[in-house]
């Protein structure tokens, strides 16, 4: 019997979407209720995905192939692996989270707004589970969509400018990346990953068509210097839309590189991992000491981002069992912490209407429950044993420090590790840095005294990535023994087209 | 090992979490006594469970046991799993840990009764001797690492426990940042070791220590090693020691004397066997010891606040075992890590008994005959000063001789001159601490009482953990006795018939679980020789103390302060280390991210590149709007130029 469930789970919120699209705009609790309670389906599918996941399988589960655009040989393939099966997870957590965490920052054309947002769901789970490069595409596409509507309609002051800049940056990317798709698809006869992965590319090709797919990649991650539509799109956007992009759509450039870059272009990876070493550790050093000097509580947590994303991409390119998939752990905590802080600054700003640093401090007297998310959140951001993020980074850093690939090709490449780590000391200073400015202190503004504690829903919101952070920090072999053999067959993959 | 006593290390190592976790979660719902006496039950039954497992197990056996409790990280080829390591070594510190912690939870139910957010601080603390037990019993050195970091969060957030002053918020995040800088050494040394032996685990390492490169072992040894001066308060990372003093002062007791500043020392003891590969390491530890000693003895010297004074102290005493740990006597560092443990908690103790009773006075000039008013805190920081400053026959008196004497005869082949230059050090350092001590027993217990408030004796809830202390550190000693004292008791023995066999019990208990470098001739004669010198040389400060500051400052000290006001000043300023380090590295960090940042993102990427870019389209838009304002013959115009093109490429085929 053939087992649809991808399918099931990525049109699952197709079924909230028309539901909503039947409900009048101006019964705003039902919208947020049904809104909230549809997202759920998801998630219960991919903890039934989860459960079904045979982690002895390295390559590709629960396969779905349907006949498309037969002449070009564009198919409608899915199917999950180790790699996509906790981005998956992710995405169907995150995506409640959001919801939920909307009710009150949300309050105009509320029946659009989750539209969208399900809408987003639907992409983002298509984009990981895609293993037909056209489809991919799609996918990779629509998430533009409703990504453009929820800043530019929800968005702060200065929201026309970041849609355009982000719109801007990632459709140039999206433009090479579908010539790049196209080349690929026709030389290799089929747009289906397992076809595409055994094809055999000149080194003028790879290399070319590395800078189409990588550069697309690029700019979503976003890799030093192509971050600067980041910190504004995040300022800009609501809470919520800042949640998915940081926790989520950042995740789908350095998916993009293990999924086709490293097993498809492996001389073009070899020839170019200098550069893009180069790039990370500039990235990660450049954006935590950008962060240090930020004014804007959510522009400093953006800025985080693009440094830990560095360190993700360096894992990546370490190309080691450990490295790569220490990166996978990294992109998940890094989704989990970086999403906690950015529902911490969305909670302060329903309440104080400001992200400036200067106007908090001493919060923590006024809310205690409320410091003590921020803190673990924190912490796991700067890599404190025992949270996810440090198992991440340190994988990463270890894996890329052991090497075989690295030493072999590059004799001083470890110095790019030395660098790397010095994030771990960088990513201190300014996120305690941040924290006392805002939690510690005297409270001495009077609105500050003011504030009150966390309700109940922003407590639920707040819980599931706290207590992640810290349970994949402790226990981390139900999700290493998932990744790694998957993590493991692309790097087969990879040598096996290495020339 | 049988299963049931494995068990029993698990649980002691995880019982404080478990305090942490009731405290922080459930803590609403108990009173703050309750609260309290959950979290020194929590430590003290710990503690039974080590003494219970040392009795059984430990103590006929010199096999290490690991005891597994769960996997962790997947290292490629290796694994670094959640594991304990119990030997003599870690069971003798883990014994010390709770022993003192137990005492210290104890005392801060009195101490702290009336602090807001008791329970957190209770949960904090328990937090703290749980990452503590990880640090000491961990099998591998990453999991280390976990208990490493771990303290030094804890530390973090009781240093900022009261956090709406700034001054403890920063104090903290210093204290923090300071760390992070040792750890990050520490962590690339962590690398090094795994993709050289290709393994985490401490015996491993150890047992394959000999096959490393000269050259390898340095660089690895070396970044321990600064891992080590961030935690353990060495120049030059000690900075942060003396503004964690801002927190509540049973903490400094525990984890800014007792504790977690003896993790570093620790640390190097339990790769003992790594760290003998690198006689230059070895070199530049005992030389970076012996100099921080001395140096920050200079400073508690001139510093007039109760609770700074203990933190230099500290400093210095730190300094001492890393002295002995860089003449490879690590079983003397470690026996003076526990005396000191023992007598500086005390001291630390007892300052907070005085600033108890003075409802928060820490300035020693505002103090004076407290004796009469505090008879037991008097008498016991009494015996505890007369401890650190090296008078037999208290602890600090042996184990102190056992450093000195170590590092004297050490041979250092790199650095020749290290033993020498570090055993100078080390005894003018001895006499300073005389000094400075009795400088502050009589400056805060003798004299006339300058302050205004009544004070009052502290109670018992307080002063009985000091007691517990105080017997420790005044019989302790004689558990690491050196073999020249050992001599000397010899001599009245021998008369009447008698043989002792006086030997360092505390070296053989610990002896199978540390690295040693074969037999080092003891020279008996030299050694008596070199117990008579440091102890003139402590009498010698204590008393010098005693002319200048008992009853009433000396005029001598009048004239002193006036001939060298310059010298104290600058030795006041703490030689102005902070204010160095805030221009060299704080503020320029701080002006250079600025500046990169407005240079990369603002004027590069922004201004330059992507205006550059958004020119050349709005140029091209404009010049191509040109050809498409709806005018037939343009139109018409434009179509015949891509004909013309089109025409000539397919005719050049």
């Amino acid at each position: 019997m053939e087992l649809h469930i991808l399918s099931y789970l990525v049109f699952s919120p197709l079924l909230g979407l028309l539901i909503l699209f039947f409900i009048p705009r101006d019964e705003k609790e039902l919208i947020k209720n049904i809104a909230f309670i549809s997202s759920i389906i998801p998630l219960g599918l991919s903890l039934l995905l989860l459960f079904m996941f045979d982690k002895t399988n390295s390559g590709f589960q629960f396969e779905t192939l349907v006949k498309w655009i037969s002449t070009l040989n564009i198919n409608y393939h899915v199917g999950v692996d180790g790699i996509s099966l906790f981005l998956i997870l992710l995405t169907t957590l995150s995506v409640p989270i959001v919801i939920l965490s909307s009710f009150k920052y949300i309050t105009e054309s509320e029946k659009f707004y989750y539209m969208m947002v399900l809408f987003l769901e639907i992409a983002m789970l298509g984009t990981f589970l895609a293993l037909d490069l056209v489809l991919f595409f799609l996918f990779w596409e629509a998430m533009l969509i409703p990504m453009y509507f929820i800043i530019a309609i929800w968005g702060g002051d200065n929201k026309r400018y970041a849609t355009f800049k982000f719109v801007i940056y990632t459709s140039i990317g999206s433009v090479l990346m579908l010539i790049g798709i196209f080349y690929v698809g026709n030389l290799a006869g089929s747009f289906s990953i397992n076809d595409v992965y055994g094809t055999v590319f000149s080194i003028k090709e790879q290399l070319l068509l590395f800078g189409a797919f990588f550069l697309a990649f690029a700019i979503k991650v976003p890799i030093f210097p192509f971050h600067t539509w980041l910190p504004d799109a995040h300022v800009e956007a609501p809470t919520g839309g800042s949640v998915i992009l940081a926790a989520i759509l950042l995740k789908m450039g350095a998916y993009g590189v293990i999924r086709f870059v490293i097993p498809l272009f492996p001389n073009a990876v070899v020839l170019l991992a200098p550069l893009i070493f180069v790039l990370a550790v500039v990235g990660i050093i450049y954006a935590a000491m950008a962060s240090y000097v930020q004014k804007d509580l959510k522009r400093l947590v953006a800025y985080s981002s693009v440094s830990h994303m560095g360190l993700i991409i360096l894992g990546l390119f370490a190309l080691s069992s450990v490295s790569i998939s220490g990166a996978v752990y990294q992109m998940i905590s890094h989704g989990l912490s970086t999403g906690s802080l950015f529902l911490i600054v969305g909670i302060l700003y329903e309440r104080r209407h400001t992200r400036l640093i200067t106007e908090y401090g001493g919060i923590a007297s006024a809310m205690p429950m409320f410091s003590v998310f921020f803190m673990i959140a924190s912490l796991t951001s700067i890599a404190v044993p025992f949270t996810s993020g440090f198992v991440g980074e340190f994988m990463v850093l270890f894996g890329a420090y052991s090497s075989d690939f690295l030493k072999n090709v590059y004799e001083y490449s470890q110095i790019f590790v030395y660098v790397a780590a010095s994030g771990m000391l960088f990513g201190a200073i300014y996120m305690l840095w941040a924290y006392q400015k805002v939690a510690l202190g005297p409270n001495i503004n009077l609105e500050n005294q003011r504030l009150f504690d966390l309700s109940l829903r922003e407590f639920i919101v707040l819980l599931p990535y706290s207590i992640l952070m810290i349970v994949l920090g402790i226990h981390t072999e139900f999700v290493v023994s998932r990744i790694m053999p998957s993590v493991d067959r692309i790097i087969g993959i990879f040598y096996a087209g290495l020339r | 090992m049988n299963y049931e006593l494995s068990n029993l290390i698990i649980i002691a190592t995880l019982l404080p979490f478990g305090g942490a976790l009731l405290n922080g979660i459930f803590g609403k719902l108990i009173s703050n006594r309750l609260s309290g006496i959950i979290a020194s039950l929590t430590i003290g039954v710990s503690f039974v469970l080590f003494v219970i497992f040392y009795l059984y197990v430990v103590k006929n056996s010199k096999v290490p046991y690991v005891i597994e409790i769960s996997n962790w990280l997947f290292l490629g080829k290796f694994q670094a799993d959640i594991s304990l390591l119990a030997d003599r070594l870690s069971i003798i510190m883990s014994l010390m840990v709770t022993g003192v912690s137990a005492l210290i939870h104890v005392y801060s139910i009195g101490y702290m009764e009336k602090e807001k957010g008791i329970k957190r601080y209770f949960s904090y603390l328990n937090l703290f001797v749980g990452f503590m037990l990880v640090l000491v019993m961990a099998e591998n050195i990453v999991l280390m690492f976990v208990g490493w970091e771990g303290v030094g969060l804890c530390s973090y957030l009781l240093i900022g426990f009261w956090f709406s002053e700034e001054e403890k918020a920063n104090a903290a995040r210093k204290a923090f940042i300071v760390n992070r800088i040792g750890d990050l050494a520490f962590i690339l040394g962590i690398l090094l070791i795994l993709s050289y032996f290709n393994t985490a685990s401490f015996r491993l390492i150890n047992d394959g220590a000999y096959k490393l490169p000269t050259t390898i072992a340095f660089f690895i040894t070396i970044l321990l090693f600064i891992g080590a001066t961030g935690k353990s308060a060495q120049i030059p990372l000690y900075v942060w020691l003396p503004d964690a003093m801002v927190g509540p002062t049973p903490v400094s007791a525990l984890i800014h004397a007792a504790t977690m500043v003896t993790a570093g020392v620790y640390m190097i003891t339990r790769l003992g066997n790594l760290f003998l590969m690198s006689e230059m390491t070895l070199a530049i530890i005992m030389l970076v010891g012996s100099f921080t000693a001395l140096f920050s003895a200079t400073i508690a010297i001139t510093q007039n606040d109760i609770k700074k004074v203990l933190a230099y102290s500290t400093i210095s005493q730190l300094g001492f075992m890393f002295s002995a740990a860089g003449a490879y006597a690590f079983s003397a560092a470690m026996f003076h890590l526990v005396t000191h443990a023992f007598f500086k908690a005390a001291l630390f103790l007892l300052a907070g008994s005085v600033i108890h009773a003075l409802s928060g006075e820490q300035d020693i000039n505002r103090m004076g005959g407290l004796e009469k008013y505090l008879p037991h805190t008097s008498l016991m920081f009494w015996l505890a000063s007369l401890t650190i400053a090296g008078i037999p026959p208290f602890s600090a008196f042996f184990s102190k001789d056992e450093i000195l004497y170590k590092v004297f005869i050490n041979e250092n082949s790199v650095v020749p001159l290290a033993p020498k230059i570090s055993y100078t050090m080390l005894i003018i350092t001895s006499f300073l601490t005389a000094l400075y001590i009795s400088r502050l027993y009589f400056k805060v217990f003798t004299g006339d009482y300058k302050g205004s408030l009544k004070p009052h004796e502290s109670p018992k809830v307080m002063l009985v953990p000091i007691y517990i202390l105080t017997v420790l550190f005044a019989i302790f000693g004689p558990i690491g006795m050196g073999s020249g004292i050992g001599h000397i008791l010899e001599i009245p023995a021998r008369i009447f018939g008698k043989d002792l066999h006086l030997v360092n019990t505390f070296e053989r208990l610990v002896g199978p679980s540390i690295a040693s470098f074969g037999t080092i001739s003891l020279d008996v004669s030299l050694e008596i020789f070199m117990i008579f010198i440091s102890v003139i040389v402590a009498f010698a400060g204590w008393l010098l103390g005693r002319y200048l500051y008992c009853h009433q400052p000396s005029p001598v000290v009048e004239v002193i302060n006036q001939k060298f006001y310059r010298v104290q000043n600058i030795i006041y300023r703490k030689y102005f280390v902070d204010e160095v380090y805030d221009f060299l590295i704080v503020k320029p960090y701080y002006y250079i991210s600025r500046s990169l940042f407005e240079l990369i993102d603002r004027v590069i990427i922004e201004f330059i590149i992507i205006g550059f870019i958004v020119k050349v389209t709005y140029i091209t838009g404009y010049l191509l709007r040109f050809f498409q304002n709806g005018y037939l013959y343009k139109i018409i115009c434009v179509g015949l130029i891509g004909l013309g093109i089109l025409v000539y490429f397919m005719m050049g085929k």
